[in-house]
């Protein structure tokens, strides 16, 4: 039979125009992908397949105002794992993920399991420990486990330990800015971080034909600040003592400031601590209560009640006060402090007995002139709002709001209670009396250098806010301010050789609904010489215990802190100088500081105690890394001068370590001396002065190690020696 | 049947050079795209699939050699025992894997070992059951508008075959071989009114299906917005989409996309499309759809001048049992049907596949050469 043939031309027509229809839709589809989204599909296959890696920048050092380095970024071993590589290495190299975690484990003192799940994990990139032993970092580079690599990390090191600490802040272990300048100068200290950019496959395996792109990081920038670290050490040595002493005080600060330029000296406050090991204080401890915190200032701020006074001329020298032991405005009475009235005295009199009634009398003669005149000066004087420091968190302290300007509350605001203000406020307004009238932005850095310390970036010049009262009205007070400490409360402020003019306090500290019984702020605020004041100077004691006066207990280490400070300056006395000291006191001897770095530590204990110098240490090592103060210093004889420590030990398998020492500076022959007397040796590299070295200063290196110097004549040197 | 054997002409070279130039693309891509992810781990040789897929054309020549010298009478005759032979292996291996579950891992035993070579039985009905189809309707080609005697008959073998060749797993290819068989009966005279009530039947229990089984509706979710199961349900499609986006006009040139660096699944086989589009850009991915369509448009009207009837089905089975495997795979390559795991015809690696995909190719050749003009 036939097979009998059916048409199917029709039926097939159908089916090709359905097939060219749906390839005409594949076609629409590809050109759609490929033409209109495109660039979209292709960039985000690019970011799916690219991985970076990111190169942390250093952080800038932060100098004293002499190039004596106060925080700086050293670098740290961390140890990190190539996931992909290990399991890699398991297949081809028989080097198996378990042992590499089991040598890991050994020498990090980690947990076995922990190191090799992270080891074997999915992720492309993982730190197994972070800044970890310099030796410990070398015993796993000579391992040379495959997948397992040793980043160099930077990580911050404050040499000076505590020293400033709560005007450096610190940071954290990203590097980050936390507290302090570490927190407000993070834009010039942080730098850029680089980065390392590659193509990765699907299983984080790096393609072996693809380059890696490296973006350099750009290290932070070098931040000078106006603190010296001399006179930093002055004022913690004082505070030191005073928190040691059989009465402590609850804490206690100082700041020193040049009054011209409104710069800080120094700025120390209580309870140390060491930003190195920030997190092992509460955190109560990093805080800056000089800059943060407002407190009731007390007498201290009649020199600004006085100061408005002569400015306005509602009183002058010749003008007289009766004190009969009390005030009556309106329907209070106030008291003054002595238990005896005052009687009849003369405007210096009443400066010198810081007399209550005296001076809410001046400040109702202001009031008579022109009513709200007396806030419009003290709002002048930059009370009740933040002075601009760079500074993180500043408070404002806080004003009588206008409502609540009755005549007691003036009053009372005439002898500083009833009003709260910053330490850092109270003296930049006292720098304005010391300085011919001007009310200045008070200054923490001098000036930014770039990372190599070759160019200037920023540097701060002066910033006169406005002129409060005039040159003739501040020099008049500060003659009246002398009173106080040749016949007055300040007596015990007073330096032989130097016209000091200043002010006592003693507040009562405020609580809810009134004043804390036997709770007080002693302070004392000082400025020298005070024909032209060089330095300014405030001790805030809160909360003393036994005497509680700030003639007893913060003019003692007003004197103590500014003359070291003066002597240290190189701020000579002056022959007539009314410095209301007896001609019978005792003298006290000067020494001059040696200079012992460098020098083993009993050599530097003996050369010290031979001028009479006591001996503080910091650090285990038997060589003195660096000293304060520094030398040539003159201090009075029995202070104590801190050693900072590192060198030679000898650990537990007989291993030596030497912590390299700074060379740069140091001739040829001195710095060949220096390394074969620690037992390492030098291989130099040019003539002259040090001035570059590797390992850098502060490395620890076993003993034996070669240090790589380069020399460079004299004239060449451009980094300082410090 | 002797009309069949009256007379000979010359096979469709036209088809056949089609067919080893698409082969020949096909090579290269499954060496571009597998020599990245082939020097690891199992494989530990970059050219292992290049070596594998020239090997297996080899066998594939063979076949289509063999399948174009057989005379075409014996198709006819030998149609219902090769179904046989068929059905019996798939229910053999449907079987094999039902007992032996706990033993075999999912979707391992659609292989048979066979002369050394893997073997994939669910392939081979792609030609058995055009085979048996063709032979039925041919001889009977008043039934096919009944629906009792004609169309319910021919549906229920269709069926069979297609369950059982889901048991092992293979559900695309199931779908494959059974819209092929439909598109013969729809030749053969079928009425377009009981594929109607298919279609609807159809749809009702894909409906169904869906209902019960949330993760589906996912998977639909997926292909209609494959960017927000990117790291999920939608990692195929928008792997696929990203590597054919990053072919512009001509491409990222050949061995140099990134797709296959272990992004984009399946590369070498059910994606080989998106690398090609890839690094051959869109005249690339033009030309080789245009082969296809060539390929096709032959086939068909080989299948409109075949001698008789049977070739004339047969024909049928052929092509569109090649045109629906490759538009599928072209569909879920771009993303516009859901992922479903199917190669393309000639192009994607795979013994089987490309053996099977030949052999039919040898059976239009043959029956090409029958074209009475």
């Amino acid at each position: 039979m036939a097979a009998p043939k059916i048409n199917m031309r029709r039926k097939m027509a159908v089916i090709l125009a359905l097939i060219l229809l749906f390839f005409a839709a594949i076609v629409v589809k590809l050109f759609i992908l490929q033409f209109i989204q495109g660039n979209t599909l292709q960039q985000r296959a690019e970011e799916t397949r690219t991985r970076q890696q990111t190169v942390s920048a250093a952080r800038g050092t932060i100098y004293d105002v002499n190039g004596n380095k106060l925080a700086i970024s050293i670098t740290a071993d961390s140890i990190a794992a190539r996931p992909a590589v290990v399991k890699e290495a398991e297949k081809e190299n028989n080097q198996p993920a378990s042992e590499t975690a089991r040598v890991l484990a050994e020498l990090l003192g980690g947990d076995e399991v922990d190191i090799y799940e992270k080891i074997t994990s999915d992720s492309s990139f993982v730190w197994i420990e972070r800044k970890v032993d310099f030796e410990v970092a070398e015993m796993i580079q000579f391992e040379n486990l495959p997948g397992i690599t040793v980043v160099e990390e930077t990580q911050r090191f404050y040499p000076r330990t505590t020293l400033a600490a709560h005007v450096l802040g610190f940071a954290g272990v990203d590097n980050q800015g936390l507290e302090g300048v570490e927190l407000s100068l993070e834009n010039w200290l942080q730098g850029t971080d680089g980065s390392i950019v590659g193509k990765y496959d699907g299983e984080e395996r790096p393609l072996p034909q693809e380059e890696e792109t490296y973006i350099p990081p750009e290290d932070g920038n070098n931040v000078y600040l106006t603190i010296d670290e001399n006179i930093q050490y002055f004022c913690e040595r004082e505070l030191l003592a005073l928190m040691e002493s059989e009465t402590p005080p609850k804490q206690a600060g100082i700041i020193i400031m040049r009054p011209d330029t409104c710069e800080i000296l120094a700025m120390a406050c209580t309870d140390p601590f060491d930003p190195n090991d920030y997190q092992a204080y509460d955190s109560s401890t990093w805080r800056n209560f000089l800059v943060s915190d407002a407190y009731e200032p007390g007498s201290t701020f009649k020199i600004i009640t006085a100061a408005v006074a002569l400015e306005e001329g509602t009183i002058d020298e010749s003008s007289t006060f009766y004190d009969p032991g009390y005030i009556s405005v309106a329907d209070a009475q106030i008291h003054c402090w002595a238990s005896v009235a005052h009687g009849s005295q003369t405007l210096a009199e009443a400066v010198g007995n810081s007399c209550n009634p005296a001076f809410v009398a001046i400040e109702q003669s202001i009031e008579a002139k022109e009513s709200g005149l007396f806030y419009k000066y003290i709002e002048a004087f930059g009370f009740g709002q933040t002075t601009g420091i760079a500074l993180n968190g500043e408070a404002t302290g806080l004003l009588q709001s206008e409502s609540a300007r009755g005549p007691v509350e003036m009053a009372t605001t005439a002898i500083g209670q009833g009003i709260s203000v910053t330490p850092l406020q109270m003296i930049t307004a006292a720098c304005a009396v010391a300085n011919g009238g001007y009310l200045m932005q008070p200054q923490i850095v001098s000036k930014v250098m770039d990372s190599e310390d070759q160019t200037v970036i920023y540097e701060q010049e002066p910033v006169v806010v406005r002129q409060v009262i005039s040159e003739d009205t501040a020099a008049r007070l500060r003659a009246l301010l002398v009173n106080v400490v040749t016949d007055g409360g300040g007596a015990n402020a007073a330096i032989e050789g130097y016209t000091i003019g200043g002010k006592t306090g003693t507040a009562q500290k405020p609580e809810a609904g009134g004043y804390a019984d036997g709770k007080y702020v002693a302070s004392f605020i000082g400025m020298v010489p005070i024909e032209d004041p060089e330095l300014v100077c405030l001790v805030v004691v809160d909360e003393p215990s036994g005497v509680y006066y700030g003639s007893q207990v913060a003019a003692p280490v007003f004197k103590a802190v500014v003359s070291d400070t003066l002597r240290y300056l190189g701020i000579a006395p002056s022959a007539d100088a009314d410095d209301g000291i007896e001609a019978d006191d005792t003298e006290s001897i000067q020494v001059q500081v040696p200079n012992v770095v460098n020098l083993d530590l009993e050599s530097a204990v003996a050369m010290l105690e031979s001028v009479g110098l006591e001996v503080s240490l910091e650090g285990d090592g038997q060589l003195v890394t660096s000293q304060v103060p520094s030398s040539l210093t003159f201090v009075e004889s029995g202070s104590t001068v801190q050693l900072y420590t590192g060198g030679v030990t000898t650990n537990d398998a007989g291993i030596t370590y030497v912590t390299v020492p700074r060379l740069t500076g140091k001739r040829f022959a001195e710095a060949a001396n220096l390394l074969s007397a620690m037992g390492l040796s030098m291989s130099p590299q040019g003539s002259g002065i040090a001035y570059s070295q590797s390992p850098a200063a502060g490395s620890v290196v076993e003993s034996g190690a070669i240090i790589t110097v380069q020399f460079q004549e004299e004239s060449q040197v451009i980094q300082g020696v410090d | 049947m002797a009309q069949v054997r009256r007379r000979k002409s010359s096979p469709d070279w036209w088809l056949l050079l089609a067919v080893l130039l698409l082969i020949a693309i096909g090579i290269i891509m499954v060496f571009s795209s597998s020599q990245y992810f082939a020097q690891y781990d199992p494989y530990d040789d970059a050219y292992y699939f290049l070596k594998a897929q020239l090997s297996n054309a080899a066998v594939g020549l063979v076949l289509m050699a063999i399948a174009y010298k057989v005379n075409v009478y014996l198709y006819r005759k030998l149609s219902y025992t090769a179904y046989l032979v068929e059905l019996a292996l798939l229910v053999f291996l449907a079987a094999a894997i039902k007992l032996g579950a706990a033993e075999e891992a999912g979707g391992a035993s659609r292989w048979l070992e066979l002369f050394g070579m893997n073997f994939q039985p669910s392939e081979l009905a792609k030609i058995a059951l055009p085979m048996a189809l063709a032979k039925w309707l041919s001889g009977h080609l008043t039934l096919v508008t009944d629906l009792k005697r004609g169309f319910l008959p021919c549906m229920a073998l269709i069926a069979l075959t297609a369950v059982l060749i889901y048991a092992q797993n293979s559900l695309s290819v199931a779908f494959v071989v059974a819209a092929a068989s439909c598109v013969m009966l729809f030749c053969a005279g079928c009425r377009v009114s009981h594929f109607a009530v298919l279609i609807g039947i159809g749809a009702a229990g894909v409906t169904g299906a869906i209902a019960l089984q949330p993760w589906r509706m996912e998977r639909i979710f997926a292909w209609l917005d494959p960017w927000a199961y990117a790291q999920g349900d939608g990692w195929q499609t928008t792997q696929s989409l990203m590597a054919i986006g990053s072919g512009g006009l001509t491409g990222v040139g050949l061995g140099s996309g990134g797709s296959k660096w272990y992004y984009l699944p399946e590369r070498h086989t059910d994606f080989i499309f998106s690398v090609l589009c890839e690094e051959m850009g869109f005249i690339g991915a033009l030309f080789v759809l245009l082969l296809i369509v060539f390929i096709l448009w032959r086939g068909i009207m080989i299948a409109v001048k075949a001698p008789n009837t049977y070739t004339s089905l047969l024909a049928i089975g052929m092509v569109s049992s090649l045109g629906i495997q490759s538009m599928l795979n072209l569909g879920v390559c771009t993303g516009l049907l859901p992922v479903t795991g199917v190669t393309l015809p000639f192009v994607s690696y795979g013994g089987t596949s490309l053996v099977v995909s030949m052999t039919m190719i040898g059976i239009l050749l043959n029956i090409s050469r029958h074209i009475d003009t």
